[in-house]
This record gives C-alpha cells, structure tokens and sequence, in this order.
C-alpha cells in the first residue's frame, strides 16, 4: 500500500503542466513548480489544465522571472520536506542551514529588478496567488517608503498628488510629530 | 502604482515597518490616505507590528526638578523635542509621572500646601505628551474627608475598530483608597465618570506597593500574599507566596522586570539578596540567592563595615538593582538580577523607567470625505 502511494506521488512530481504567457508564449514546468501558484493548483485539482493553462494577465517575460522563483522554491520545499522527516541530526540541520542563506541570497538577487518589473511580479504573484513572491515584493516596496517624506515616495512611484497644499498643512497638522 | 488594486496596496502598506512611515505613507495621496485609515487596515497592521516605543520617561530627582525624556536609541523615532511637558497647567516642574500606558501619561501633583504625607486624592491627570493634549481626573465621587488616598494606576479602555486600546478617547484610572481601614477601588473611564469596582474576591487590606512589570502592578499584603493588577484589564489576582521567605518581615521587597521581560520579586534583609521568578505552573519560587558583601568584596572601595548595616535600594531598572549601603550614599553598585554580577553604579540611575509608546491609531481624520 505505501509503496503503491509513493509510486503514485512520484508520478505526480514528475507531471509536466503547459503555461501560457499572454503573448502566447509557452512555458513547460513540473507539477511541483507550477502548484506554487495556488490558483494553478486548483486548476489542476479541477483537471482543467489539458492543452495548457492560459495565463492572460502575466507576460512572457514576467512569467519566465515567476518560473525561475517557483522553480527554486519549489526545490527548497522539496528539500525540507525530506530532511524533517527522515533525518534530525545536526550535521543535517547544518545543511539546511545552507540552504535556507543559499535560498535568501537568491531572494536578494531576484529582487534587484526596476520598478516596473517589481510592480509586476506583485500584480502576478497576486494574480496566481503564490504566497512567498507577494511577501518578498510587497516587502520590497514597503521597504522603499521608509523614512521618505510623502513628496519623495510621490516622486519615486510616479503618483499624482490629488491633495491640495492646504489640505496637505491639514493632514501635517494632525500629526506634526511625524513629519518634523 | 496606479496598477495596484487596493487589495496590492494595502498588502504594501501593512509591510511597512514603521508608524511613522505609515503615517507618511497616509500623506502621500487621497488613495493611500483611505488605504491606511481605514479600520480594518490599521487593526490589522497592529497584529502584525508591535508597538513602537519611543522612548522613557524619568521622574526628577527631587520633586521640583522636571521629569524628563529619553528617547530610545538608536533609531531615535521621533525627535526628543515632541515629548515636551511645557504644555501642562502650571508648567512640567510640579508635576510627575505616576503611570504610563501606551503614548499615555498618568500624572499628579501634591495639593497646594499639601505635605509628602498628604492623604488627600492628589490633582491628577492623563495626557498624551506627542498630541499635547491632557484631560484632569478628579477624585472619585465617594472619596471624602474620612478617605486616604493609596494609589493611582493607568488602564486600557475598550479597544477600538482600528485595535488601539488605549489614548486619550479610551483608558481608565483605578483608584485605590482607605476607609476607615477598609480598601476601596474605583475606576474612572475617559469620557464617562467613576464606578465603584468591586474587589471582594480579593485580600487587599493595606496593600504595599511593589513595582510594575511586564504590564502589571504588584502589591503585598500581611500573610505572604502577592496581589496582581493587569493593567489591560484592571483586574486584580492574588498568589501565595513561597514560605522559605518571611515575607511579612521583609521591607525591603521589590518588583522589578528581568532581562526577559517577566517580573521578578526580590528582598533585601541582612545583606542577602534573593531573586524569585514566577514558574510556568504560577507559583514563585527562589530563583537567585547572593550574599552582597561577598560579591561585592573585589569593587573598588569596598570596606566590610558598609555591611555592619542594611542596604538602601536606589533603582529598579531592566534587569537590574541599583543599591547603596546605609552609612555610605556615594558607595553605588548595581546588581545584574540574571546573573547575579554587580558592578559599581554610574551616573544618577536614581529613577524609575515610564516607557512611553507611539499613538495607536494615529490621528487620521482630515480629508478623507472625497
């Protein structure tokens, strides 16, 4: 019976999924990249991902970038999973150790994107519900508008200010403290 | 940005590590201001981040020097100057610092002509010293000429929508007082008035006042009694404490906050000091023991005869005891309450520590109609 279950997983791993970026290029990934994405996942546990699935609202070079963390990280998952259950011993959790920096020092890197690109690695980390890339890019950006005044965060992100200059002394006036 | 659905944004904006970032955040245009004001944004953005602390505040050392500021190191959040107490009635130097709570501040001021001694409810107020604003508590409705006064302690209010639980539109003060040798307590709630809370479950007979740690006040009462008060809630719990002690025996007996945080009781009798934690299961038990004219025998200047009689406590710091042997004042040490290792005191540590938090929710009420 178990070894029937691990046969049957191993199957799984091994599936290949067919992503469709909107400029219609195509991306062929294993199962265990691609359920990264939560919304994918579900496609496939509703077996509507024969032919490939569509993917409108990402681009192909903005999916090849999600591909390439869901990849690594998928691995990581992969790797975690077996070290918990088989093995405990500290030479072990020094090789997990490594990898978690290994895996941190690839976060770093995949961040150091323009603007635009990080903007869009959100929109489609939001849009294939892939938990981990929407925290490290949001966090991204939260991290740029710490200590900024509202004028350099407005510069930075190309946003419109729709406050007047007296409703802006309004607002400053509420809480002095913070902009001084 | 424009991109973002507002779900994106405020996924950005909860990120963002800091209040006054996210209060400049709010600045930035009409969209982000209603993303960060709203409700549900800022209770969820409280779960996810801990209060910022600002800073301390410090008593005089005298009761006509003014309290002062010290503002948390490094990164200083927000510049010193805001935590001025210029703006109380009468000026900063006749008041001090009683209780702290959030960005709030519970203060009094003895009555004019009044003694140290003074039995009298005390002029008190609560003010918020980042918003300069401050509200007097006048004395409970019952509190007449056959009460004494014992203590005033600063509590939360009703949390609100955005998950602040204390400010200047929501805390309460419980009072404690005597009458006629029995302790009464009353509880005052900002906006509304005093009521009486009732503490019959609860020996509180002549309380001796310990300390605050870790979000509570501690007291003592006759028969080994350690008496709790939760300043989230106002209520009080009570605990026995271990008998190896003789407790009622013991004046020199403080509350003060270990390096982790949680509270630690500790006595002074004969030049022994004893530390007690408090175990999972509840219970008090003796945590460190020190014999204090052994080890400070290696300081400089130490003579034997500072221990021929007793030991004054000068400070309760974090982590840390602050005393002086009665017939040297100038003879300062500190006593590290983890590890038991003293050091010759510097500076005038002479104070207890009101740490003072910034506003939560931060005021954010103009311009968001549109």
């Amino acid at each position: 019976m178990a070894s029937a279950g691990s046969g049957d997983e191993k199957a799984a791993a091994a599936a290949m999924i067919t992503l469709i970026s909107s400029d219609n290029e195509k991306f062929e990934v294993t199962e265990a990249t691609a359920t990264l994405s939560q919304t994918i996942r579900h496609m496939i546990e509703d077996g509507c991902t024969d032919g490939g699935v569509p993917l409108p609202n990402v681009t192909s070079k903005i999916l090849a970038r999600v591909i390439e963390y869901c990849k690594k990280h998928a691995t990581a998952a992969a790797g975690e999973e077996g070290s918990s259950s088989s093995f405990s011993d500290a030479a072990f959790l020094e090789v997990d150790r490594a990898f978690l920096e290994e895996l941190e020092e690839f976060d770093d890197a995949f961040l150091e994107v323009d603007r635009a690109t990080l903007f869009d690695l959100i929109l489609a980390a939001n849009y294939l519900d892939i938990k981990g890339l929407l925290n490290l890019t949001c966090q991204k950006v939260a991290d740029s508008v710490k200590g900024k005044t509202p004028e350099q965060i407005r510069e930075m992100y190309n946003i419109v200010n729709d406050l007047t200059p007296e409703e802006e002394a309004e607002i400053r006036r509420e809480t002095q403290w913070a902009f001084e | 940005m424009d991109v973002m659905s507002d779900d994106v944004l405020g996924l950005v904006l909860e990120r963002v590590d800091s209040h006054v970032s996210l209060i400049r955040a709010a600045a930035v245009c009409r969209r982000w201001r209603r993303a960060v004001a709203d409700a549900g944004f800022l209770r969820r953005f409280r779960s996810l981040h801990a209060p910022a602390v600002a800073g301390y505040y410090q008593n005089g050392a005298t009761r006509y020097d003014d309290p002062v500021f010290v503002p948390s190191s490094p990164p200083q959040i927000v510049d010193a100057r805001h935590f001025s107490l210029d703006f109380l009635p009468g000026g900063t130097g006749s008041w001090d610092i009683l209780d702290s709570r959030g960005s709030l501040l519970l203060m009094f001021r003895e009555g004019t002509g009044g003694s140290e001694f003074d039995t009298r409810f005390p002029n008190t107020l609560v003010c918020n010293p980042l918003t300069q604003s401050y509200m007097m508590v006048p004395p409970p409705a019952d509190f007449d000429s056959s009460c004494d006064f014992l203590g005033n302690f600063l509590i939360d209010g009703e949390t609100d929508r955005a998950g602040g639980c204390i400010g200047m539109s929501n805390f309460r003060v419980l009072c404690m007082f005597d009458r006629n040798g029995v302790t009464h307590v009353a509880m005052f709630t900002s906006g509304s008035s005093w009521s009486d809370k009732n503490i019959d479950h609860i020996a509180l007979q002549d309380p001796d006042f310990l300390g605050h740690a870790g979000g509570s006040h501690y007291m003592y009462v006759d028969g080994s009694i350690l008496i709790k008060l939760d300043s989230s809630t106002g209520d009080f719990t009570s605990s026995v404490l271990p008998a190896i002690e003789d407790w009622d025996q013991r004046y020199d007996r403080f509350v003060a906050e270990g390096r982790d945080g949680k509270p630690r009781i500790f006595t002074v009798f004969d030049s022994t000091m004893k530390v007690f934690a408090r175990l999972d299961s509840g219970e008090w038990a003796l945590e460190k023991s020190v014999l204090l004219s052994e080890a400070t025998s290696g300081l400089p200047g130490y003579e034997p005869a500072f221990f021929y009689h007793g030991q004054v406590i000068l400070f309760r710091g974090s982590g840390f005891v602050t005393l002086y042997p009665e017939v040297e004042v100038e003879w300062q040490y500190s006593i590290n309450l983890q590890t038991m290792e003293v050091e010759l005191a510097n500076g005038d540590k002479g104070r207890i520590l009101r740490w003072c938090e910034l506003p939560w929710p931060p005021a954010l009420h103009a311009c968001l109609d549109i």
